[in-house]
């Protein structure tokens, strides 16, 4: 047994209280010399004298009361006897399913291996020892809710479920499952019940990617965790034996495409990076591109050796509206190793128009001068003719253009994207306006006018940061005279063009114009800009276009979700030659492609981000969602967490813990039943991974309580050991608590304590009839036994003597 | 407790007036003035040597005639009326009543359970009060009294005396003797029975604790002989009502035994029912032997139990006529 609040034991001897008050008592006890003894030797040689005496009874429930007052504030726990201390026992098993489990060894997956060494650590444990599954990949997902033996028929359920599990594309992040497990097991320690202790067996194929994240610190962390607060856990590693000299294995790392929202019959161009994660060459073979089941087209790939990798492209149009998820399949003719990482995809949404909004603001008219040069332009290069789509060709992106004065009436929200020409006619309103819109994702261009009004633009566009220009306006360094006098050099700059700097390729916004072979940018020249405020050490302004002398030219903003670009020059040919260039228009494109891009639906995801998807009326409306491993969720049943409970509105789902391919479907009643896929590629260390390196394992296996052993058997020794030393030790923790059993016992002692008191008080209480009256009363009731017809004849023997004798 | 202790203590302030007493104090001033006044009657006639109030069974000489017999043998013949065998042809003895002076037997117990006191005086001051007042009146009346008790480890025996200097060797008797032992009145009735000549009263003051048998056994014959006895049994009013609050220990004051822990409360009923039984059998077979039984509690007034026992006495006398 033991306590929790174990310093109330100190007020045990307070049941002395009892017994020193019963022995006072007893010393003060009367002595009464007594002349009828034979009428108490009559009375006491009763029966009753053998009796506990009721003030004995009375001081024994006394004593009582006090002691387990004591013990229940003490707070005692019984102890699990024998058998039952098994229940406090368990047995975790962290299952690596990671994507390189899949892995075959002569036609057989890795996982065969772990699983069945998994199985194989199960049965060599004690037959009622509760285990439970951990499965590693996507952070770790549980079979069966709680520890089960393997006996029983959860157990057995346990069981076959592992033994239907398959590989899959996940990573398994052994470490985190780890500390899964272990939290698990605090989350069962009760008040009731103390902490299980923890045999948490982890069976893994030992490559690289599952131990990743498990840098020294969180090794040490770990370490200082179990080794500080003396956790009952023992940690095992099985590695079962994966390495193989004949590894092939071609793996498509990942698939791009420039844009994942594209108009239909848009040209688009795809590439997969391919990469030979093998011990072998491989010889060529070629990629299949398939939409659903659908070959659409084959792209070649070269013989690559082990580690080098090379990129194919893919070039295709789609013909219908909506999502659709494009597939690069492998073809090879030996046999891969690993067919799993053999394909992948990227999931493209198809769409008629993008719209976005130009916004004139080059006057104070109220209406939009359609025919103004940048408006001219701008819808030009995007092919149209003002609002009109051209009839060869037009950009998805398709243009509404409105006055300054009409924005505020507009509905800002159905566009994606947005242009405002001109910063002339300002009005701090204006920009108010856009920035809740650039918010939410809409991305804003803002081309400044020549010859701006510095102050006005200032107050409206920068609001000391707060709205869309990053950077305030400066006063032109020509304008100084100090400058002109100091280097006379710069005259001649002066009158040559301003040039555009090449930009960076890595700038998803200039990433086509950066293409200097094939984008005449360097013809573009520029008559004058205005000048942002130089940027000092520390802004982290990004800027993607700079002039030849370095001033910032288009600089950008992120506010919320959305993007803004601040161009300092306007687009109108007296100030610059950019629209007649070829690269006007393609700068056009990518720029409004990267203003748009936050608004668009993301479909190609990383792991733990979410799936969104917004849907405007009740036909696009998702009712289910398949995830990787083909289970099938029904979102109506819980539509307020999906937010699928109104007509429109935005699905989302969370739990994305595995790569693969999520699909989202509209009711099959509706009109245009809808998939939506949404693809999570699997992350790239996992394809790339590695046996672990030895200097890692070294560093796990000098955490206390971690094994590393290369199958089962050579666990059991170390797990028979921990187990009998935790027996031990386990009972110093844990246990039953009793203390609401003492409180109810406390209880009826009370109720005892009180019924006793009062008799004895009561009895004890004075005799109200006087000697006298007691001794009438004894006479009545002889004379009324005389009268008695059952004494009657007793007494007459006697009555003639009497009266004879007294006559 | 508090009203323990007190009584306890009354108690010892009690018994230590009356060791240290001299004889005199025996005597009760309003005891003997609520029953000096009043004549002791015997219920029965008793043969007297002086003449007094009571009646002699001495049926001729001076005395007054009282009522004719039929002669029976070994009747003096003297005694035979011969005027009434005249008349009826038949002999009858004549009968007288004398009026002679009664003997008078003190009794009193004086083994140790007579010491008891608790909340009134102990039931042998009681008893001898009780004794040394009767003895007084008995020789007011002029009739001879004498004592018979244990004491110092033996029987002591007055013989009966009709003088009054008598009186103050009774006192002193009374006053000396201190109750002890498991020596009951037995002895005493044992030594009187054997000593005694003449009929007469004997005043038994016991409480009669002691086995039944072999008291009434004695009893029986002093009855026997003609005596007149009359039992005063003296009790203690926590004897009857067993009236103890608590529990305590009970130590014997005849013998020497283990004491014994009793709860009061838990034993009063069957102490009362046992207590019950013996008086009922006491005054039953006190009945059967013929011998008048009063019981007088410590907490009575000793001068009304008297005045009320002697009118009782009285009116017998007078239906007796």
């Amino acid at each position: 047994m033991t306590f929790l609040n174990s310093l109330f034991l100190f007020a045990l001897p307070l049941i002395a209280v009892p017994l020193v008050l019963h022995f006072l008592k007893r010393r003060e006890r009367k002595v009464v010399q007594w002349g009828a003894m034979r009428f108490l030797h009559e009375a006491t040689t009763d029966s009753r004298r053998m009796r506990l005496p009721e003030s004995l009874l009375l001081l024994l429930a006394r004593c009582l009361l006090v002691a387990g007052l004591v013990f229940s504030l003490a707070r005692p726990l019984i102890h699990w006897g024998g058998g039952s201390a098994v229940a406090d026992r368990e047995l975790i098993l962290v299952v690596d399913d990671s994507l390189s489990t899949a892995r075959r060894i002569g036609g057989d997956p890795v996982f065969n291996q772990i699983r069945s060494a998994a199985e194989k650590v199960i049965a060599d444990s004690p037959t009622n020892l509760p285990f439970q599954i951990l499965l590693a990949s996507g952070g770790g997902r549980w079979i069966g809710d709680k520890p089960h033996a393997p006996n029983s028929s959860d157990g057995k359920a346990a069981l076959a479920e592992l033994a239907k599990q398959q590989p899959t594309k996940g990573t398994g992040s052994l470490m985190t499952s780890v500390r899964k497990a272990m939290s698990a097991a605090n989350e069962r320690e009760t008040s009731v019940r103390p902490r299980p202790t923890q045999r948490i067996v982890v069976v893994t194929d030992g490559m690289t990617p599952a131990w990743s994240g498990t840098d020294q610190m969180t090794l040490k962390q770990l370490q200082s965790t179990i080794e500080q607060s003396k956790l009952p856990v023992k940690i095992q590693v099985v590695e079962v034996e994966s390495s193989i000299n004949q590894f092939r294995n071609l793996s498509i790392l990942q698939v791009k495409s420039e844009n994942d929202r594209v108009g239909v019959k848009e040209s688009i161009r795809l590439s997969a990076e391919v990469h030979n994660t093998g011990t072998v060459e491989t010889k060529p073979c070629r990629i299949a591109w398939k939409i659903g089941d659908k070959t659409m087209g084959h792209s070649e790939v070269a013989e690559l050796s082990p580690d080098q990798s090379t990129e194919v492209f893919w070039s295709t149009r789609i013909k219908e509206v909506g999502p659709v998820a494009i597939e690069a399949h492998l073809l090879q003719e030996a046999p891969d190793d690993l067919p799993e990482d053999s394909v992948a995809k990227r999931v493209l949404d198809v769409v008629k128009r993008i719209p976005i909004l130009i916004i004139d603001n080059q006057s104070q008219s109220v209406e939009a001068d359609f025919k103004s040069q940048p408006i001219t332009f701008l819808t030009s290069a995007l092919g149209y003719d003002a609002e009109e789509a051209g009839d060869q060709y037009h950009s998805i992106f398709a243009p509404t253009i409105v006055s300054a004065a009409e924005v505020a009436s507009e509905d800002l929200s159905a566009f994606d994207a947005m242009v405002v020409v001109g910063t002339e006619n300002d009005t701090p309103e204006l920009a108010d306006l856009l920035v809740p819109e650039v918010r939410r994702g809409c991305g804003v261009w803002v081309m400044i006018s020549s010859e701006p009004d510095q102050e006005l633009f200032n107050s409206n566009w920068f609001q000391n940061g707060e709205s869309l220009s990053p950077l305030p306006l400066v006063q032109s360094p020509n304008d100084s005279l100090l400058a002109d006098l100091a280097d006379p050099e710069t005259d001649e700059n002066e009158n040559a063009d301003i040039r555009i700097h090449p930009p960076s390729a890595r700038h998803p916004a200039t990433r086509v114009l950066s293409d200097q072979q094939r984008i005449d940018l360097d013809q573009v020249t520029l008559q004058q800009h205005a000048f942002f405020q130089s940027l000092t050490i520390g802004d982290e302004i990004s800027v993607p276009l700079r002039s030849n002398r370095g001033e910032p030219l288009v600089i950008e903003n992120a506010i919320g979700r959305g993007r803004v670009l601040v161009q300092s020059f306007p687009i109108s040919l007296n100030a610059t030659n950019w629209p007649v260039t070829n690269s006007f228009v393609v700068m056009v494109h990518e720029w409004m492609e990267y203003l748009a891009g936050p608004s668009a639906q993301a479909m190609n995801l990383t792991i733990g981000s979410p799936l969104k998807w917004r849907f405007e009326d009740r036909n696009q409306r998702p009712v289910g969602l398949e995830l990787p491993d083909g289970t099938k969720i029904d979102l109506t049943q819980d539509a307020e967490r999906y937010g699928v409970d109104r007509a429109a509105g935005m699905f989302h789902f969370h739990a994305t813990r595995l790569p693969g391919t999520y699909v989202a479907k509209t009711s099959v009643q509706s009109e245009t039943p809808l998939s939506i896929p949404f693809y999570i590629p699997p992350s790239r260390e996992e394809l790339l991974a590695q046996p672990a390196s030895d200097e890692q394992r070294v560093r796990l296996s000098k955490i206390g309580q971690f094994d590393l052993a290369r199958s089962s058997d050579e666990l059991t020794e170390s797990a028979q050991a921990f187990w009998s030393q935790q027996k031990e030790s386990s009972s110093i923790t844990g246990g039953q608590p009793i203390w609401q059993w003492i409180v109810l016992a406390l209880l009826g002692l009370l109720m005892l304590e009180l019924l006793l008191a009062g008799r004895i008080g009561q009895r004890r209480g004075a005799v109200s009839e006087t000697a006298t009256q007691r001794l009438n009363n004894m006479q009545q009731l002889v004379k009324t036994d005389r009268f008695n017809p059952s004494s009657a004849e007793k007494s007459k023997a006697s009555r003639p003597k009497a009266t004879t004798k007294t006559t | 407790m508090s009203s323990w202790n007190a009584d306890s203590g009354e108690e010892e302030v009690v018994q230590a007036q009356i060791v240290e007493s001299p004889a005199d104090e025996l005597l009760d001033p309003s005891v003997l003035s609520s029953i000096g006044g009043m004549d002791f009657v015997s219920r029965m006639v008793v043969d007297g040597t002086m003449s007094g109030i009571h009646r002699s069974s001495h049926k001729g000489g001076c005395s007054e005639f009282e009522d004719h017999r039929p002669y029976v043998n070994g009747d003096e013949l003297r005694h035979i009326d011969w005027r009434l065998f005249a008349r009826r042809d038949r002999y009858y003895v004549k009968q007288f009543r004398d009026e002679t002076n009664l003997q008078g037997w003190l009794v009193v117990d004086s083994s140790g359970s007579m010491k008891f006191g608790m909340s009134t005086i102990s039931k042998f001051d009681y008893a001898r009060t009780a004794a040394a007042c009767l003895a007084r009146l008995l020789l007011k009346q002029r009739d001879s009294v004498g004592l018979s008790m244990q004491g110092a480890g033996r029987t002591e025996f007055l013989p009966a005396r009709t003088r009054s200097s008598h009186f103050q060797s009774v006192l002193q008797r009374l006053v000396q003797t201190q109750p002890a032992g498991a020596v009951g009145i037995e002895a005493s009735l044992e030594m009187l029975s054997q000593r005694i000549k003449r009929r007469g009263l004997v005043l038994v003051f016991s409480d009669c604790f002691s086995d039944i048998d072999p008291l009434v056994k004695r009893l029986k014959h002093l009855r026997s002989r003609g005596n007149d006895v009359i039992v005063f049994q003296i009790v203690a009013p926590e004897e009857v009502t067993f009236n103890l609050r608590g529990d305590g220990e009970f130590i014997d004051l005849e013998r020497a035994m283990p004491s014994m822990e009793v709860d009061f409360a838990r034993i009063r009923t069957a102490y009362q029912a046992s207590f019950q039984r013996h008086m009922q059998r006491l005054e039953d077979e006190l009945r059967m032997a013929g011998c008048d039984r009063v019981v007088m509690t410590t907490d009575q007034p000793l001068a009304d139990v008297l005045s009320e026992f002697l009118l009782r006495r009285q009116s017998l006398h007078g239906k007796a006529k």
